[in-house]
């Protein structure tokens, strides 16, 4: 008995050392490396973290392995890569939501991945076909119209609150838990509009059971290039989704280069160009600073309205 | 009745219980914005649970005095509270120390929390249901558990 | 007609291709699997599986993660049959009398009749997918918040009839349930409730945490009070098929829970969680001898489970026909789905009829192919019931934590299982039994949200509630529930006073 334990701890032991040898080396990367995506697996971060990390891996030959850690609209996964060592092997497949102004100065920003845009969605039977019109009907109708949102402080909730800011009208706020539910009772009418992302609402459109009034990029998108931005209306109006890698704040310049390097490649590969245009979204390559000016931006343009919302409660 | 026979009342302790949980309802239900029925605010919910709570531990603390039942039986104490050390001792090694050192920890404990324990066999089940576990769950599922530290 | 039969024969020559019948294999084979794992549900399977489906054909991808998900659902009842772990929301009712039945030697009559009440709910639920599936999908857009809610309630009144002990006492354990279903942050405001500044809290608490706690960790420790407890069973195993009288009693409550399983699945709005409870209650409600529910009465295995099949297999009308998730499960699939570039809608059925009809066919063949799997199991999983209870419980207490941990990959999800071991082990020491908890757990948070959601659309008026004829119907079956359930007890409770 004695003897086999002994061998036991004597493999134990060797195994402890051949890691810690991996670790005085510097090439990078050296061993498996952890994305972690802060929300349930399948929604568009999975998805994407899925095809950036296999990228990654036929690059590199080292497994990205994908570990979803859910919580608190993404928060509680973006201070785990936060905590996390310094070196590059964990890294987070963020999106709007997930980096907050308390944890933002401990992640360091990588490579921007992809901003796409939502869609302002009504049901068919409401009587405009503009955004224009739509506006004038709001304000013949004050409170009267209910918006589907998938949850409080979401972005389909935030574009909705910047909408009724810019354009001075008043909707009742209806939350969700997701999108999908959200879907639902938009399309049977029993709520009237929902700002939403394009891979869910465009189905319903080809059905006849709902329209589309505007994309909420600043201009027109790419991939929907028929469909006019709300901003044409509402001047000012801006509200896409982001999604972006980062890893702990303090990872060597290097090795963030070269992580951004890698990401900016895979996201311009043809096949996953073609997966992310039917998610509704294109690449959007970039350098570690441009993501970090985007996300510095972004955070106080939601924090900023946020705080209008909860002023007005 | 006596209090000592009151005590070994059920009713007696889990109306306590109930009503104990009804003031955390009611409690919250304070704590939070209450609203009315028409515009219920995030304590609402919780204050009517709460009132439920309070008033059905009410009837089964009176029942419990009133007309005694069924007595709470001899608690297990020692398997509970090596079967609990045991869970939280994977918790903490886990992450820290990888599985094979948590699912030691948590086998061995709960293994002393039985009536007989047999060291030897503890050791046989222990090595049997690891290499299973890391071969089911880490291997074959994939599942991201860290094996060692 | 005809087109139904032309339609099927475009399914079943998607559905019986020999690669896609392989892989239809293996996804119901690792279904039923971690079906049998406790915690490690289809959620957390398939994910792990998306990406694998980039290389596969959209028909063999969606073939097999959907025999991943009800091959998990016949899988689950294995473990509650004998154990008492309960995996999944639908085997906390398979717990009641599948485990009664293991330990009286009866386990495999139990896991026979899941596993035939499963295949045959499962063949008729596909049946009805391909006949009805549009019909359905836009009845099922009829459910407002206020039928929801309607309907919630009438569940919750139902989970009354879970427990055999005292009524009061099975009120309050749903009161219970409710309460803790409000931990987390209010969907309509966003607020915290009863989180104590624990992020991990903010979610609310994981069903499968709970319940592994409530139901398997307390009943070790109960298992571990006796002394000469040497293994689960009190009596000698018996047969291992159903007998003729098992039939019998077994076959009406097969085609009730069917029938019921079948309408609620379709609900998108979390028709499918109430399923199996709602099965059990009604064949305790109609039992000539309601008190042998709960001690081991096959029909509180063979209804519950083919209701949880059906209302598995239904809650694909609504991605199928709309796009819509009913589910979490459903909504992984709407990814796997995009991943092939297949936008999931309205138009499937027609722009995609192999894919659409396709997936349906192969179901009938991942039931069929269920049952040939798991009936010759049963003879090894019984063996389980004689390994000395010294070595099984450290190996069911591992599995738990595998399982809990692997829900979110957090370690404090452990200490909360830990904390509701100790609660579950107070229940059943006080007189509390659990099974009216988790479903006051479960259907708390529906109950609130679409209560407050109906509010929200009618500007505050109350009345929405028995105005709209399918809520207030609903309603109304629930006060004349409420009215059976507590009128017995209360006049039984007077004679007692008389006699005195």
């Amino acid at each position: 008995m004695l003897k086999r334990t002994a061998v036991v701890f004597g493999a134990l032991l060797m195994l402890t050392a051949s890691n810690a040898v991996a670790w005085s080396q510097t090439k990078y990367p050296e061993h498996p490396i952890k994305m972690i995506v802060p929300f349930p697996p399948g929604g568009g971060a999975d998805v994407l973290a899925r095809m950036v990390g296999q990228k990654l891996n036929e690059r590199w030959g080292q497994p990205v392995v994908v570990e979803n850690k859910p919580g608190n609209a993404g928060i509680i996964g973006a201070n785990e890569v936060g905590r996390s060592k310094p070196d590059g092997y964990t890294l987070l497949m963020a999106a709007s939501g997930a980096v907050v102004a308390n944890n933002i100065d401990r992640l360091a920003p990588v490579a921007l991945v992809t901003t796409p845009p939502y869609m302002l969605a009504v049901h068919e039977s409401l009587p405009v076909k503009t955004v224009a019109e739509f506006v004038e009907y709001l304000k013949k109708n004050p409170k009267a119209v209910n918006f589907a949102s998938s949850g409080v402080g979401s972005a389909s909730h935030l574009a909705a609150e910047l909408f009724m800011g810019l354009s001075k009208t008043q909707m009742t706020h209806v939350p969700y838990k997701g999108i999908g539910q959200g879907v639902n009772d938009l399309i049977s009418n029993k709520v009237s509009v929902m700002f939403g992302p394009p891979q869910a609402l465009l189905p319903q459109v080809a059905a006849g059971r709902i329209k589309i009034l505007g994309v909420t990029s600043k201009e027109r998108y790419p991939l929907f290039a028929e469909i006019p931005p709300v901003a044409e209306s509402v001047p000012g109006f801006e509200a896409v989704g982001w999604y972006g890698i980062l890893a702990t704040a303090g990872t060597p310049d290097d090795i963030v280069k070269q992580l951004s390097d890698a990401t900016n490649a895979a996201i311009q590969d043809p096949t996953v160009k073609e997966r992310m245009n039917a998610l509704g979204a294109t690449p959007r390559p970039g350098t570690p600073a441009d993501f970090r000016a985007f996300l510095k931006q972004d955070t106080a343009k939601w924090a900023e309205l946020l705080s209008k919302v909860e002023a007005t409660k | 009745m006596s209090i000592a026979r009151l005590f070994r009342q059920q009713d007696f302790w889990a109306g306590l219980m109930f009503m104990a949980f009804g003031a955390i309802g009611i409690g919250g239900g304070l704590m939070y914005r209450v609203g009315t029925t028409q515009e219920m605010g995030p304590g609402y919910f919780p204050r009517a649970i709460g009132v439920a709570l309070v008033l059905l531990g009410a009837i089964i603390f009176m029942r419990g005095i009133l007309a005694p039942g069924k007595e709470v039986s001899r608690w297990a104490i020692r398997p509970l509270i090596l079967l609990i050390v045991g869970i939280l001792a994977f918790a903490y090694t886990l992450e820290w120390l990888g599985f094979v050192v948590a699912a030691t920890a948590l086998i061995f404990l709960s293994g002393v929390g039985g009536k007989e324990f047999d060291f030897k066999e503890v050791v046989l089940l222990c090595a049997a249901a690891v290499t299973s576990a890391v071969l089911i769950f880490v291997k074959a599922l994939s599942l991201p558990i860290p094996v060692w530290p | 007609m005809s087109a139904l039969f032309d339609a099927i024969a475009t399914g079943a020559h998607t559905a019986l291709s020999p690669t896609n019948l392989i892989y239809c294999f293996g996804g119901v084979t690792l279904g039923t699997l971690i079906g049998i794992l406790p915690g490690l549900g289809p959620i957390a399977t398939i994910s792990m599986l998306l990406p694998v489906t980039f290389y596969l054909p959209p028909e063999t991808a969606l073939i097999t993660l959907a025999g991943i998900y009800y091959g998990a659902q016949y899988g689950g009842s294995t473990t509650a049959v004998l154990v008492n772990m309960p995996g999944e929301s639908s085997s906390v009712v398979t717990c009641l009398d599948g485990y009664a039945m293991a330990r009286q030697g009866k386990a495999g009559p139990a896991l026979s009749i899941a596993a035939i009440a499963s295949f045959f709910a499962g063949c008729v639920a596909t049946l009805v997918i391909a006949s009805f599936a549009p019909v359905l999908a836009n009845f099922a857009l009829e459910f407002g918040p206020a039928e929801y809610f309607a309907l919630m309630l009438l569940g919750l009144v139902a989970a009354v009839v879970l427990a055999s002990g005292s009524l009061v006492n099975a009120f309050a354990m749903i009161f219970l349930g409710l309460l803790f279903g409000t931990v987390g942050t209010d969907l309509n405001t966003g607020v915290e409730r009863f989180t104590f500044g624990i992020p991990k809290l903010v979610d609310g608490v994981d069903f499968v945490t709970m319940s592994m706690g409530i139901f398997a960790i307390s009943e070790i420790v109960v298992n571990l009070e006796s002394v000469q407890e040497r293994t689960i069973l009190k009596e000698k195993i018996g047969r291992l098929l159903p007998s003729a009288e098992d039939f019998k009693r077994s076959i009406w409550p097969i085609v009730r829970g069917t029938g019921l399983g079948s309408m609620l699945g379709i609900l998108p709005g979390g028709g499918a969680v109430l399923s199996s409870f709602a099965s059990y209650a009604v064949e305790k409600r109609i039992a000539k001898e309601p008190g042998r529910f709960g001690k081991g009465a096959i029909e509180g295995v063979a209804g519950p489970e083919a209701a949880n099949n059906a209302g598995a297999q239904t809650s694909f009308i609504p991605l199928l026909t709309l796009g819509i998730p009913s589910n979490p499960v459903m909504a992984l699939m709407i990814g796997a789905m995009m991943i092939q570039g297949i936008t999931p809608g309205p138009q499937i059925m027609t722009a995609k009829p192999d894919l659409f009809w396709g997936v349906i066919v192969s179901m009938w063949a991942g039931n069929l192919m269920l049952v040939i799997l798991n009936l010759p199991m049963i003879g090894i999983w019984i063996q389980l019931l004689k390994v000395p209870y010294r070595l099984l419980y450290p190996t069911i207490l591992l599995l738990c934590v595998i399982g809990v941990y692997s829900v979110n990959n957090a370690t404090f999800d452990l200490v909360i299982l830990s904390v509701f071991g100790v609660m579950g082990y107070v229940f059943v020491k006080i007189g509390c039994e659990p099974a009216p908890l988790l479903l006051g757990f479960i259907l708390g948070p529906l109950l609130e949200e679409y209560f407050r959601r109906a509010l929200i659309m009618s500007h505050g008026d109350l009345s929405v509630f028995v105005r709209n004829p399918i809520s207030g119907t609903i309603i109304a079956m629930a006060a004349v529930l409420l009215l059976i359930v507590v009128l017995p007890s209360i006049r039984k409770k007077r004679e007692e006073a008389f006699q005195e």
